[in-house]
């Protein structure tokens, strides 16, 4: 047994272990990235949040966000954007500044992620965030990830929030088995878990689901 | 007649220069790589396990086992039916000769305004018997081997960041020069 099926047996272990300890909500998303000329880049999400509510799954929220990226140099990439959330028939938007940093190793893929991002409720104050993240995608079949291939997506993300004087702090896991059809076509299903250590205690299950798509 | 023959050799020889490189590999099992190809490994390291890859590309199709020795990566490539094609090893940038990595800069500055190595490699040819030599470094037959490199860049060309692959001689020529497909992070960064 190879590393890279080990990695992937542990996620499969540790995914029916959250599953067995919660019920988890659902979370389908699209993703449209869009290359344009001088290094920009726009990318456009669509995510909505489904949870269980006695045997039934309802929709929660749904975001949508747009966002202005710029390589800024080879590995470096700074997006800024836009984010609508739609909770109750309630408008909430927030504004994302992200900074992302790309390595590519011999087998592996990696982004190192840094947002800011403030979210402006109405009778609420202003919710400002600061995360960090790690996610890295590893090729199931040879060392390259190519068209028609599975591979696995693995990420840790870490969010610290102020609200007023409020402070929460959020652990995030991300586990996901990713299908490449083409470099601009990849579906992906997997598990988020997020733990929430501040003001209270709180786990959460996410099922995700994501279409990526690049034009 | 003529003509059309010399203007077909120049445009070909421009599109050896600069061209698209297609590559696709899959790892594949023992059984399925050629005996020629199977012996040269099981010489050149008897006792060791060696990944087995089939590479589909732009210059035709090979086998490539992928292994390390003495601390290094090495790739070993073989036609399709098992013959010997080169010995790859991955190196540090700064391990090529000092005066033959100064050329390889001033080429990469001229053509890129600005570019990082994502991967570089020394490359040998030669005959059988001096290819097997490269098991044990310190006692490699260098001087009868064909040398080059092969680098990997991620570099801007015109304000668009491209990935390139560059191969130069021993002395620090470009002979090739191929663009790859760029990788796409967008579902690591979103």
């Amino acid at each position: 047994m190879n590393i890279k099926h080990f990695i992937f047996i542990l996620c499969i272990g540790c995914t029916f272990q959250l599953l067995a300890q919660t019920t988890p909500g659902i979370l389908p998303a699209v993703n449209i990235n869009k290359s344009l000329k001088q290094g920009y880049s726009a990318n456009f999400k669509n995510e909505y949040r489904f949870y269980e509510l006695t045997n039934k799954f309802n929709l929660k929220l749904s975001d949508f966000s747009l966002m202005l990226g710029k390589k800024l140099g080879i590995n470096h990439h700074l997006s800024i954007g836009l984010l609508s959330r739609f909770e109750k028939n309630v408008l909430i938007p927030r504004s994302i500044f992200q900074y992302t940093y790309l390595q590519k190793l011999s087998r592996l893929k990696i982004a190192y992620r840094l947002v800011s991002d403030q979210t402006f409720e109405q009778n609420a104050a202003t919710l400002f965030r600061y995360r960090l993240r790690v996610m890295t995608e590893i090729p199931l079949s040879g060392q390259e990830l190519n068209k028609k291939e599975f591979y696995l997506k693995l990420g840790n993300e870490y969010l610290n929030g102020w609200e007023a004087t409020v402070h929460s702090f959020e652990i995030r896991g991300i586990s996901s088995l990713g299908y490449e059809f083409t470099p601009k076509n990849k579906v992906e299903f997997g598990i988020d878990y997020r733990f929430r250590a501040t003001p209270t205690l709180r786990s959460t299950v996410w099922l995700n689901a994501c279409w990526y798509l690049k034009f | 007649m003529r003509y059309i023959l010399f203007l077909f050799v120049f445009v070909y020889s421009f599109s050896g220069i600069s061209q698209v490189k297609y590559e696709k590999e899959r790892r594949v099992k023992v059984e399925e790589v050629p005996s020629e190809a199977l012996n040269f490994i099981q010489e050149f390291l008897p006792e060791r396990k060696v990944k087995w890859f089939y590479e589909e590309g732009t210059f035709g199709n090979s086998f490539e086992s992928k292994f390390k020795n003495d601390g290094l990566k090495y790739s070993v490539e073989f036609d399709t039916i098992g013959k010997i094609q080169d010995v790859e090893i991955i190196i540090q940038i700064d391990e090529i000769e000092r005066y033959v990595y100064d050329r390889i800069k001033s080429t990469l500055n001229q053509l890129l305004e600005n570019y990082s190595i994502q991967k570089s490699q020394i490359q040998y040819v030669g005959n059988i018997y001096d290819l097997l030599s490269l098991n044990d470094l310190k006692k490699a037959h260098i001087q009868q081997l064909g040398i080059a490199y092969e680098l990997v860049v991620k570099g801007k060309i015109d304000g668009e960041v491209k990935l390139l692959e560059f191969n130069f001689s021993q002395t620090g020529d470009l002979i090739q020069q191929s663009e790859l497909q760029l990788q796409n992070f967008d579902n690591l960064e979103y």
